[in-house]
């Protein structure tokens, strides 16, 4: 009988349970193999379909798809307007709590702001918690399509992928709405450290993790691994399977309490013994509790936690595998200014790396988002409960309901997990329902004057003015020959044709679903 | 109303297989199916308990010292009898059932050399096949499928059933079909001809074409079959993969591969009795859903087919302090099919005594779970072992009757 011993082997941050390829790149012969060679830090290879090139050379275009959920025109003369440094400026330091569309949200969905006990009561007493949870979902959507603070959605999304508590059972969904405001919404754009401290104390991920069950001398060690692997220092951050014990005997006692349904640190069950990890030393006294909100900010601004929050947000904002330098100059502002966010972003947006970057495929949430916005849509909250519930169906459908993926890491964010036959698919059917629900149905989406044929036919009737007008409304840019091109094969037309409203009202609903479901429509 | 598209001044898209042989997918680094690899002679489905499976609770030794200590709340007690050394978990009589009539087979003490507590690394090895994430990203079926690929390959040849294409899979175009019912291109299909827009949007975009031109050759030979319309998803699932298989030999779909994820198996706390609570009822849900699987296939007459279900690592043997079970190593696959030794638990079992879990506390690697896909994809599709796992020297586990 042979026993085959653990074998030491260097480990990769992967973060995707399905990350790096289901790549259709075999072909690609210009890489030397079917996939990009990994990289010497170590960095995880990412496959792409297409070329590693810009979707746009539009500098502002670029800003604006990597930056908000969609780039409207509108949007896009604000931002020339204003100027990009003012812009972003306004965008890093919002604060989404004085605008309208919040006061209109919490109208219509006044449950989010209920404090927990009052919402664990409301599932309690109501036992259907499936409209509790689809709030949440109207409400990030709504947001994400509506807030004029774009960048702040997007990196609550980010946290949100981040400090991953999905939606389980009953009790998950009142916890998972407190964790949502005062983790993800409240810190978006604040320190790191904080919002590690705020997650490491929420009472949802307590559950999630397990750590409200650890206790002196009956550990449960999920919290205090993913604590490390995938919050902070990544998973060749330097600890091993003794630091993962030690952490989780650090945050024994950190608990929820039953009455209240908010943290609570159990002293009794705490285990105070000494505790060294990551270059941290457990104080010889003090109070045992505030030793584990040290570790935390101990660990939020380790380099190894810098290199991996500034890799994953530069994963997210500018390509699958980020350059090096980019990445650099990002961890140096993030250590520099103790966790900072904005400045991070900052860092990253201003980089030379920045408008250089490859297209970035979207996913499909992203895509829905973005589609949209692009038809100049605002879904209303009250007005059609039911097209809202379509629309939630369709994220279903297309594998991204937002809090429903089923591990710790949070929804993938590189191409290989996403861009599939299936998935395109999915794309192309959501969004013709999306063009036609926004055509159709236009008090539930509020769908602005942008795609009636009165407004497009403002200035042109000419069917190549037409399609151009069009594709510059959805997309925030001129189409390219090729793509006037083949919006005019879609339509029937030959570029000459004069065209009146009937023909481009006949043309309007398929020539909208020809930019959107465009490849380069998937791709920010 | 609207007139029929024009003539595109741009090619049309050409079909899957034309436009993946001309990407050169079949002669990608690997050689191309030739006389070292047998013609596939069935079909493989890979089952992936995400979350790490508690092993233990599924096939575990009877009447066991160690496992009584290690486990004094958890323990299950009652063992469907398997082989008179090791029980199968009393609430999976299906399974029980199919073992005494040879078509199930555990196999023990298999898992990754690597030995890697993360979830995240466990999976991605699980799905290279390798003891470590090196440059070769492909995944283990991925390589085979390629190794294999042909002009005549079709859309659906690779399939997972969900909406993210399975990493074993990865390397080759797989499609990932989150279920039947909805699969297409939906009610606006028709009216707004979205078949021809989207030929014209995807026309000439490179990579994306082929994409888009596997999209709608699944299209075609999709809708229209028999959905399930199940209420529980994992069910629904494997109905859809056995309509998939059922009509792959009839109609032609070529399915070869199907990949399904069940989640849950992260079983950190309150894991129950054997009686009740939360680990009965997903080895039970488990039993019902392969064990339905199986019936299904025997109900349409299929007998080719060869279902091996894997999971991350296994548990830690002690249980922790909520009645749950941490990250650990070893663990026990599930091989279903024909051709297999009746009545056999597969894999050598050194026992669960302080001295063989050790510091870790884990159960020890005994096979290595290369070994077990190496053999069982063998049969199934006639894949080469040093193809799928190029950094690995596969050994046979004798779980299949020699033929």
């Amino acid at each position: 009988m042979t026993t085959t011993q653990p074998t030491a082997v260097p480990r990769r941050a992967v973060l995707g349970a399905v990350a790096v390829s289901v790549g259709l790149t075999a072909c690609r012969s210009d890489t030397g193999g079917p996939f990009p060679e990994a990289r010497p830090d170590g960095t995880e290879p990412a496959a792409t379909t297409t070329p590693v090139a810009p979707v746009t050379e539009d500098a502002v275009l670029h800003l604006l798809r990597r930056a908000t959920f969609g780039a409207r025109p509108d949007l896009r003369d604000e931002v020339e307007r204003l100027g990009r440094d003012t812009w972003l400026d306004e965008q890093l330091h919002a604060d989404p709590s004085t605008l309208d569309l919040e006061n209109e949200l919490l109208d219509a969905l006044p449950e989010l702001a209920l404090p927990a006990p009052e919402l664990v009561a409301l599932v309690q007493a109501k036992g259907a918690p499936a409209s509790l949870a689809r709030q949440l979902v109207f409400a990030t959507l709504v947001r994400q399509v509506a807030s004029p603070f774009q960048l702040h959605e997007r990196m609550v999304e980010f946290w949100s992928d981040h400090l991953h508590v999905p939606v389980t059972d009953q009790l998950s969904i009142p916890l998972k709405i407190v964790d949502h405001r005062t983790v993800a919404r409240a810190l978006a754009l604040g320190r790191f450290d904080d919002l590690l401290v705020a997650s490491a104390t929420s009472p949802a991920m307590l559950r999630y993790l397990d750590n409200a069950q650890s206790f002196r001398g009956a550990i449960n060690e999920n919290y205090a691994r993913e604590l490390l692997e995938l919050h902070t220092v990544g998973v060749d951050g330097g600890y091993d399977e003794t630091d993962v014990v030690a952490v989780a005997r650090l945050l024994t006692g950190w608990t929820v309490d039953r009455g209240t349904v908010e943290f609570r640190f159990d002293d009794r069950r705490h285990d105070p013994g000494p505790v060294e990890v990551l270059g941290w030393t457990r104080p010889a006294d003090g109070d045992p509790r505030a030793h584990g909100e040290l570790f935390l900010r101990h660990l939020a601004t380790h380099p190894a936690t810098a290199q991996h929050l500034c890799r994953k947000l530069a994963r997210r904002f500018v390509a699958d595998d980020p350059p090096a330098d980019i990445v650099d100059a990002m961890a140096a502002t993030w250590q520099s200014q103790d966790s900072a966010i904005a400045p991070v972003l900052r860092t990253m947006f201003d980089h030379p790396s920045f408008d250089g970057a490859p297209a970035k495929f979207q996913r499909p949430w992203d895509h829905l988002v973005q589609t949209l916005r692009a038809l100049g849509t605002i879904p209303n909250l009250t007005a059609d409960p039911k097209a809202l519930r379509r629309l939630t169906a369709a994220a279903q459908e297309l594998g991204q309901t937002p809090y429903r993926w089923p591990a710790p890491n949070g929804y993938p964010d590189v191409e290989g997990a996403w861009h599939d036959a299936g998935g395109i698919l999915t794309r192309w059917r959501v969004t013709a329902a999306v063009v036609g629900e926004a055509l159709t149905n236009r008090e539930a989406f509020r769908t602005t004057d942008l795609t009636t044929p009165e407004f497009v036919m403002a200035e042109t009737t000419d069917a190549a003015g037409v399609v151009r007008e069009i594709h510059r409304m959805l997309r925030g840019e001129t189409a390219t020959d090729d793509l006037a091109a083949e919006l005019l094969d879609v339509a029937g037309w030959a570029p000459d044709d004069a065209v009146d409203m009937t023909a481009v009202a006949d043309a309007s609903a398929r020539l909208l679903f020809a930019v959107l479901a465009d490849p380069a429509a998937s791709y920010r | 109303m609207t007139r029929p598209l024009t003539t595109s001044r741009r090619q049309l898209l050409r079909g899957f297989a034309a436009t993946t042989a001309a990407a050169g997918i079949q002669s990608v680094g690997v050689p191309a199916a030739g006389a070292e690899t047998p013609p596939a002679t069935g079909r493989l489905v890979t089952v992936f308990l995400r979350g790490g499976m508690d092993h233990l609770s599924a096939v575990f030794p009877l009447d066991d010292a160690d496992l009584a200590r290690e486990r004094p709340t958890i323990g299950v007690e009652g063992g469907l009898d398997l082989d008179g050394r090791f029980g199968l978990h009393p609430a999976m009589p299906r399974l029980h059932e199919r073992h005494r009539s040879g078509t199930f087979v555990p196999v023990v003490a298999t898992g990754n050399p690597a030995g890697d507590r993360s979830h995240f690394v466990a999976q991605d090895l699980a799905a290279l096949g390798d003891v470590v994430v090196g440059t070769d990203a492909r995944g283990w079926l991925g390589r085979h499928l390629l190794a294999t690929a042909s002009e005549d390959d079709r859309p659906l040849r690779a399939v997972t059933v969900g909406a993210n294409v399975d990493r074993s899979l990865g390397g080759y175009p797989a499609l990932g079909l989150p279920s039947i019912q909805q699969f297409g291109l939906g009610p606006l299909a028709d009216t707004w001809e979205l078949d021809a827009v989207v030929r014209v949007a995807y026309a000439g975009s490179g990579d994306a074409e082929r994409v888009g031109r596997q999209a709608l050759e699944a299209t075609d030979a999709v809708v229209g079959l028999p959905a399930s319309t199940d209420e529980d998803e994992d069910i629904r699932a494997l109905a859809d993969v056995a309509t998939l298989l059922d009509e792959g030999r009839d109609a032609g779909l070529g399915t070869e591969v199907v990949t399904v994820d069940l989640g849950g198996w992260d079983t950190h706390d309150q894991m129950g009795t054997t009686e009740e609570g939360e680990m009965r009822a997903l080895l039970a849900h488990l039993d019902e859903v392969l064990g339905g699987f199986a019936d299904d296939l025997d109900r349409r007459g299929i007998d080719d087919v060869h279902t091996v279900v894997s999971t991350e690592f296994g548990r830690r043997v002690r249980q922790n302090g909520s009645g749950g079970t941490d990250h650990g190593w070893g663990s026990t696959m599930f091989v279903l099919g024909p051709g297999l030794r009746r009545g056999a638990v597969a894999g050598d079992w050194s026992g669960l005594s302080p001295e063989v879990l050790g510091e870790r506390g884990d159960v020890p690697v005994t096979t290595d779970f290369r070994d077990v896909l190496a053999e069982v994809a063998g049969r199934a599709l006639g894949t080469d072992a040093a193809t799928a796992f190029p950094d690995h020297d596969a050994t046979a586990v004798g779980l299949l009757r020699p033929g």
